[in-house]
């Protein structure tokens, strides 16, 4: 386990941020979901020890959130959601920093930091000052300082906000290939379920400060295999109201289609049962798979 | 194959140990501060102008017989040194201290700093050294110079044996020129955005205080309003630690003023840096 969480809780104030938190963490690429206020921004701090819970315990790697939280930094890489940076330095000159400050060797960290911006694909661009950087060669630049110093856990929160398609299609086979193929474990924290689903294995979910859902995402959406989208003719609320009351889930979809999904014990006859008796006609009907969206909208609704 | 692996690789290197990790802080902000030219040609060389004179001066008494006579590298002379170079300490501290956590502030960079393996002590550490070395570099260096200079230069070791106190008077004068004003810029500069804003706020409490304490001493006629001007009590406790004190000002007042600006200074900058949040 990279991480494990006990019992963790924090506060402001009144407001619970984190209520009761227990999961581990194995490793590989995790996804950090959940609405605003959800507690996704306390479990980063708690992460790299800026925080220190009310009660409860926390490791990341075997090392304590409260006592050791220097040694966790060491091995740990943070991408930051919002524009940040040191004025006054060119991108090579302010990685090679961020690698100093880290504890790295002064000529090793710049001859890291321009193999890093070589990674990130950042040609000539590394000599200019970072102030007249575009969105999405910060976030770039945000990437490779996290990376100077060879974490062996990255966070990113937010990682491809603002950017143009490219440079998020960009960013993503970055954030992929740094969880797959280099063996560095990530959590990423996204209101973008594309984002995560393409990048990660594992999502966790919170809500209120409460953990929703921690696990594999295949597994999570496997456990629905009955899904459907369905187009009516007739008076749909009535038919969702129907559905809902025989406990079947139901979301209206773009396209005036409705989405619904079957639990185990109930038939898809049901549905056209439903129809009948409502003079509602099925006009299509079409087999569909559940996606994070799905898992992320039941487990929020669900609550 | 490629000849050249550009991908990702894994670094195995030695990190070094956590106690002089905030030095990286301040060899980069020097090296900041340095790049700026106009900082070095109308700053910098002037207070180092100043020095090649009193240097000039001590070479000169100590050189030709025209001079000889004058005999006027007395303790106040390196005390006047001192005096002068202050106003280059302010200089510097407008435009070299005010953005130095400000600056910081504006781009968001707290949180790149907190989530490396660095405190706030690490941080507000590195950034003092930036000041105190800068400061140090125009004040302490210079006048110990020109005190081993007359030592050395001098026939015989009179002066040496005779004023040797005057190395630890001005060691000691220009750290009391130094911790405070700096302590006060880099608390300014922890409470705004805008380096502007910084230095204006510390412009009113280093030039502003004489004017106020001169209108209240001549106008009300109040002893105490000395003490108001933050010169004036350098000054004073200058006068006291180079032997040429005026005996109706109380050094030791000016002394606990200073101590309180300090300290008061340190708890901003240490809760400002606290109080600014992190992860967003």
């Amino acid at each position: 386990m990279i991480i494990r969480f006990n019992d963790i809780s924090i506060s402001y104030g009144n407001f619970l941020a984190l209520n009761s938190v227990t999961l581990d963490i194995k490793g590989g690429a995790v996804g950090l979901l959940g609405p605003n206020g959800a507690g996704k921004t306390t479990f980063i701090k708690t992460l790299l020890g800026l925080i220190k819970p009310q009660s409860g315990t926390g490791e990341v790697f075997g090392l304590d959130i409260v006592s050791q939280k220097l040694n966790i930094r060491q091995k740990v890489g943070y991408v930051p959601e919002n524009d940040c940076y040191i004025s006054g330095m060119s991108g090579v000159g302010f990685v090679a920093y961020m690698g100093r400050l880290c504890g790295m060797p002064r000529k090793e960290s710049i001859q890291r930091a321009h193999e890093i911006l070589q990674y990130v694909r950042m040609d000539d661009e590394r000599y200019r000052l970072i102030e007249t950087y575009s969105l999405g060669m910060k976030q770039k630049i945000k990437l490779a300082q996290a990376l100077v110093h060879d974490p062996e856990l990255l966070l990113l929160d937010e990682p491809t906000v603002g950017m143009d398609p490219k440079g998020r299609q960009e960013m993503l086979d970055l954030v992929k290939d740094i969880s797959q193929l280099k063996g560095i474990n990530i959590i990423l924290s996204s209101h973008l379920l594309p984002d995560i689903e393409y990048t990660c294995q594992d999502v966790i979910v919170l809500r209120e400060g409460k953990l929703l859902i921690s696990g594999n995402i295949e597994d999570l959406k496997s456990q629905h295999q009955r899904m459907f989208e369905i187009k009516i003719k007739g008076n749909e609320e009535q038919f969702i109201s129907e559905l809902v009351d025989i406990g079947i889930m139901c979301n209206k979809t773009q396209g005036n289609l409705l989405r619904i999904s079957l639990p185990d014990d109930i038939e898809t006859e049901a549905l056209f049962n439903i129809a009948y008796k409502n003079n509602i006609q099925i006009r299509q009907i079409m087999q569909t798979k559940y996606s994070l969206e799905d898992v992320f909208s039941q487990a929020i609704g669900g609550e | 194959m490629p000849i050249h692996d550009q991908s990702y690789r894994h670094w195995d290197g030695e990190l070094k140990s956590h106690t002089f990790r905030w030095w990286a802080i301040t060899v980069e902000g020097l090296k900041v501060l340095l790049r700026r030219k106009l900082f070095v040609i109308f700053i910098l060389a002037p207070a180092i102008i100043q020095f090649l004179v009193f240097g000039g001066m001590i070479y000169g008494v100590n050189t030709y017989t025209f001079f000889m006579n004058m005999n006027f590298i007395t303790p106040e002379f390196f005390y006047k040194f001192c005096m002068r170079q202050s106003f280059f300490i302010a200089l510097i501290c407008v435009f070299a201290g005010s953005g130095l956590i400000a600056n910081d502030l504006r781009s968001n960079a707290f949180q790149l700093y907190l989530s490396k393996p660095l405190t706030r002590l690490d941080y507000i550490l590195g950034k003092s050294a930036i000041m105190l070395i800068m400061l140090g570099f125009i004040t302490f260096i210079p006048g110990i110079l020109l005190f081993i200079e007359h030592s050395v230069l001098s026939q015989d070791s009179t002066f040496f044996l005779e004023q040797y106190w005057i190395f630890g008077s001005i060691t000691l004068f220009s750290l009391i020129l130094i911790i405070p004003t700096m302590s006060i810029i880099l608390a300014f500069s922890s409470m705004t955005k805008s380096y502007r804003y910084s230095a204006i706020m510390f412009m009113v409490i280093i030039f502003g205080t004489p004017v106020i304490g001169a209108l209240l001493r001549e106008i009300l006629r109040l002893k105490w309003a000395n003490y108001i001007q933050y010169w004036w009590n350098m000054e004073n406790l200058g006068r006291e630690l180079f032997g040429i004190s005026n005996t109706t000002n109380t050094w030791y007042w000016s002394a606990l003023i200073m101590i309180i600006i300090t300290v008061i200074s340190i708890v901003i900058i240490y809760r400002r840096i606290k109080g600014v949040d992190i992860v967003k």
